[in-house]
């Protein structure tokens, strides 16, 4: 055994730590079991469909209502979220008040917290007679049964998304270049506007990303809120299920497919914002 | 006009922003917190006790800590199986393969349990097989499993991954070097270097696993007593109208949330994982 | 005794060494020397078993162990960065090698025994119970090669084993392993960039550069006799003078007449003797010359005119 030799094009280092077999195949064999093959048999069924009837179930006028209002709120409440998600971020990283560290841990509370307990919880909150609501209420405003509401929901749902994001970036900037800026001669709004937001923007970007995709397809604290009427406050997921529950399947897959793929696209999009700013900043 | 550090705002700027973050977290997180344990508790102690002994309910806590005990474990050896590969290799494709894990994160719950209807139900690829042979998937329990596994999928691997790349190859390398075997060097150096790691990618895991409801409300079927988990009974004593008996077993859910942020909290303060604030 | 025979690698496309051949007799200390990049420490990890050749054989005496996995070498390698196992003991650390043994497991109190007699030998009897996060970087060092030679290596290899350490701990470090070595007389290589590092600790040192050996030699030959232009650059410092001569600053001396001439730009002394800095007349080329700290030291601004006392030629 004189040589080890391989070929040039070879598909990964050798390496003494034993176990790539085992674990690579484990890897490829459960995810191929669990998330790709039970994916592909969406765009299996879209693709068995006919590109007609893939267009009459996935873009009928219910569905394009659906689509509005899913899109449209994910992107309301991703915006809130950006504002008060970055005001939060820098307050926990910048500031130091009692009782921080609980705050600190409850932003996480919407990824622990079952969706459809927050749903359920909202609607009590925001109902005409809520603990809310019944303020609201008199004044014209209604929140429950309203693309107000879902858009409540979904803020819900995002904020740690941008936070967590946003967070590390804030906190590894460290003060010399802020205190650089002000030796220049900047004032702090100034420092703010031109130094840091633009170091945390890609952060805030990939929160506000994932915060919409994750309201895009959010159903379970959603539901209770909505009120669910076809082409008013009926979210696309929600019309899935309600095709599902009519045995329409092809038209839940064509919907599914249409959102599928727009998530499909924003990750897609998103590493790929990531990966040319790596190699602009050549980190 | 004082005199104020170059870095940070003046003292009453700090105030107001702090009180106006506080006022949206009190509002958006808080309040809702607070509405589900005040609802639960609304009829007293009593009321709460009989919704939580409620043989459904029994049954749908049964069958979540089922759903959690089978998934919970199988996605941590995947996790720890994938972890392994990706940060101690140099592959092609590996960054593709990480890509894919993460997969499931992106797909709503909803679309989650849809696949499995497409895959398993009476009208899927599979279905007619599985009818013939009186397998049951969708509207059963294994249909809950395979739609909480997908869910959760990502959670482990996608803690271990960074810590494991971070921590190199150089403990094993010496491991080896001293004589240990692949799996001596695994368990006596690999697996105490990330457990902590480990612990917080599991209990992050099983709340996702306990909590789900879009993917396993499309394939449960809502059977009570058979195929009603936590988060699907909360649904059906509420659409029921029977507010305190949904929030008293949403309390539960809540309670293990808490419980869960505390446990994470705590690893993050004394491991120094993910502590996205250095104090 | 060691060989290396043609050895080859490559990473992707790059080869990172190229016809490597090597033979360390027993007994010897050697060391690897070039900069980043020069394939020092890949060598070293194919002699350890941790990376694996293209092409090329490794000979432990006369058996080629090529296709021996690093368990079964009985190397002991010290990682750059000690590689310790954090939850373990400084004693449990030490021990590891001989409690994973599946045959001729020695019974626990033995192991334990054992770990003590290491630790007293790297001097740091009493810290067993620590943790490494509670050592210092140099007790750390010592404790990672503790545990290299607890499973009695026939061979002892160092990636780099002070370059993580400040300039005191480091030379006292240095004199230590040295006198260690001399004590036990472990066929031992050890990978630096240091130079200096190098010359004071080797039998011999193998100075490399893009993968290929440059030469190899005492660290007297390597410093008086450079083979090639790089290891007279990289070894100590070297002076251009016109027709491809290398010269040492400290083999320059000043003269009346004749020599290139030299235009002072700053004198400065430097431990015991001037360090002159100028330029050359002829070629515009910065030329450093020591002078004896005795004799007077030459104006900046001042034209002097310099000689090789000896000087190395490289042609043109």
């Amino acid at each position: 055994m004189t040589s080890l030799s391989l070929s040039r094009g070879r598909w990964r280092q050798p390496s003494v730590l034993p176990g790539f077999g085992l674990t690579f195949g484990v890897s490829v064999i459960w995810l191929s079991l669990i998330v790709l093959i039970p994916l592909a048999t969406i765009f299996l069924r879209s693709a068995g469909m006919g590109w007609s009837d893939f267009v009459a179930a996935g873009f009928s006028d219910r569905a394009l209502a659906a689509y509005r209002l899913s899109f449209g709120t994910a992107a309301a409440a991703g915006l809130v979220n950006v504002v008060f998600g970055l005001l939060i971020a820098w307050v926990l990283v910048r500031y130091s008040f009692p009782g921080k560290r609980v705050i600190g841990a409850l932003v996480d509370l919407p990824f622990a917290l079952p969706t459809a307990v927050a749903g359920i919880a909202l609607t009590t909150i925001y109902a005409p007679s809520g603990w809310i609501g019944q303020f609201l209420d008199p004044l014209g405003v209604k929140v429950a049964f309203t693309p107000l509401g879902i858009t409540i929901a979904l803020i819900f749902i995002g904020l740690p998304f941008v936070v967590r994001s946003v967070e590390p970036v804030l906190a590894d900037m460290g003060l010399e270049v802020e205190e650089a800026a002000a030796t220049l001669g900047a004032g702090r709004a100034q420092t703010f506007f031109r130094i840091i937001l633009p170091s945390i923007l890609p952060a805030l970007i990939t929160g506000f990303a994932m915060a919409f995709a994750r309201g895009v397809g959010e159903y379970g604290s959603v539901i209770f809120i909505s009120g669910n009427m076809p082409g008013k406050t009926e979210i696309a997921p929600l019309l899935i299920v309600t095709q599902l529950e009519q045995y329409a399947y092809d038209g839940a897959t064509a919907i599914a497919t249409v959102m599928l793929v727009v998530s499909f696209a924003i990750l897609l999009l998103l590493n790929g914002y990531q990966t040319l700013r790596r190699r602009r900043m050549g980190a | 006009m004082s005199i104020h550090r170059s870095t940070t705002e003046r003292r009453a700027t700090r105030i107001l922003l702090i009180l106006v973050a506080l006022a949206f977290l009190a509002f958006f997180l808080l309040l809702p917190l607070i509405a589900v344990f005040g609802e639960a508790l609304k009829q007293g102690i009593g009321g709460f006790a009989n919704a939580v002994t409620d043989p459904d309910a029994q049954s749908a806590i049964r069958l979540t800590l089922m759903v959690a005990a089978i998934s919970v474990p199988l996605n941590m050896v995947f996790g720890v199986a994938a972890s392994w590969a990706i940060s101690k290799y140099d592959f092609k494709g590996k960054s593709l393969l990480v890509t894919l894990i993460d997969l499931p994160f992106s797909v709503s719950p909803v679309v989650s349990g849809l696949i499995f209807v497409l895959l398993f139900g009476a009208q899927g690829y599979l279905g007619p097989w599985l009818a013939d042979h009186g397998i049951r998937v969708i509207f059963a329990v294994p249909g809950i499993l395979l739609a909480t596994i997908f869910i959760t999928f990502p959670f482990v691997a996608r803690e271990l991954i960074p810590l494991m790349q971070e921590q190199g190859r150089a403990d094993e390398e010496a491991a080896l070097s001293l004589g240990a075997s692949g799996w001596q060097t695994f368990w006596r150096v690999t697996l105490p270097n990330i457990r902590w790691g480990l612990l917080y990618g599991v209990l992050l895991c099983n709340a996702r696993a306990m909590g789900e409801f879009g993917a396993v409300s499309v394939v449960s079927g809502h059977i009570r007593g058979e195929t009603n988990t936590m988060p699907l009974h909360v649904e059906i004593l509420y659409n029921e109208y029977n507010f305190v008996g949904a929030f008293a077993v949403a309390s539960l859910l809540a309670l293990l949330a808490l419980v869960t942020l505390v446990a994470k909290s705590v690893l993050e303060w004394r491991f120094d994982l993910h502590s996205g604030a250095k104090h | 005794m060691i060989r290396v025979n043609n050895l080859t690698k490559r990473f992707d496309d790059v080869s990172v060494l190229r016809d490597i051949s090597l033979s360390v007799e027993p007994g010897e200390f050697i060391a690897l020397l070039g900069p980043s990049g020069s394939g020092k420490t890949t060598l070293l990890r194919i002699i350890a078993g941790l990376e694996f050749q293209d092409e090329g054989e490794v000979l432990v005496d006369g058996r080629d162990v090529s296709g021996l996995s690093v368990r079964d070498r009985q190397v002991g390698f010290v990682f750059q960065h000690y590689a310790l196992f954090r939850h373990m003991t400084v004693a449990q650390n030490v021990g590891f090698g001989l409690s994973v043994r599946k045959r001729n497991r020695p019974p626990k109190r033995e192991i334990e025994a054992r770990a003590q007699e290491l630790l007293r030998l790297v001097q740091l009897d009493g810290l067993g119970k620590r943790y490494p996060s509670q050592l210092s970087g140099g007790q750390r060092q010592r404790v990672a090669l503790a545990r290299a030679l607890a499973i009695e290596p026939k061979l002892l290899l160092l990636d780099e084993p002070f370059g993580a350490l400040d300039a005191k701990v480091r030379k006292d470090l240095r004199r230590w392993l040295r006198d260690l070595h001399r004590q036990m007389g472990l066929t031992s290589i050890f990978v630096t960039h240091d130079q200096e590092e190098a010359l004071e600790l080797a039998d011999r040192v193998v100075v490399m550069d893009h993968g290929v050996i440059e030469q190899i030699g005492t660290p007297e030959e390597i410093y008086m006799e450079p083979a090639t232009p790089f290891v007279s650059h990289f070894v100590g410092e070297t002076n251009h003078l016109p027709d491809g001569l290398h010269v040492r600053p400290h083999d320059l001396r000043i003269v009346e007449e004749g020599g290139e001439a030299v235009l002072v730009d700053n004198v400065f002394r430097k431990g015991g003797v001037w360090r002159v800095e100028g330029v050359l007349s002829g070629t515009g080329e910065i030329v450093e010359i020591d002078l004896d700290a005795g004799s007077p030291a030459p104006q900046p601004g001042a034209t002097i005119r310099v000689q090789p006392l000896r000087s190395k030629s490289f042609g043109g």
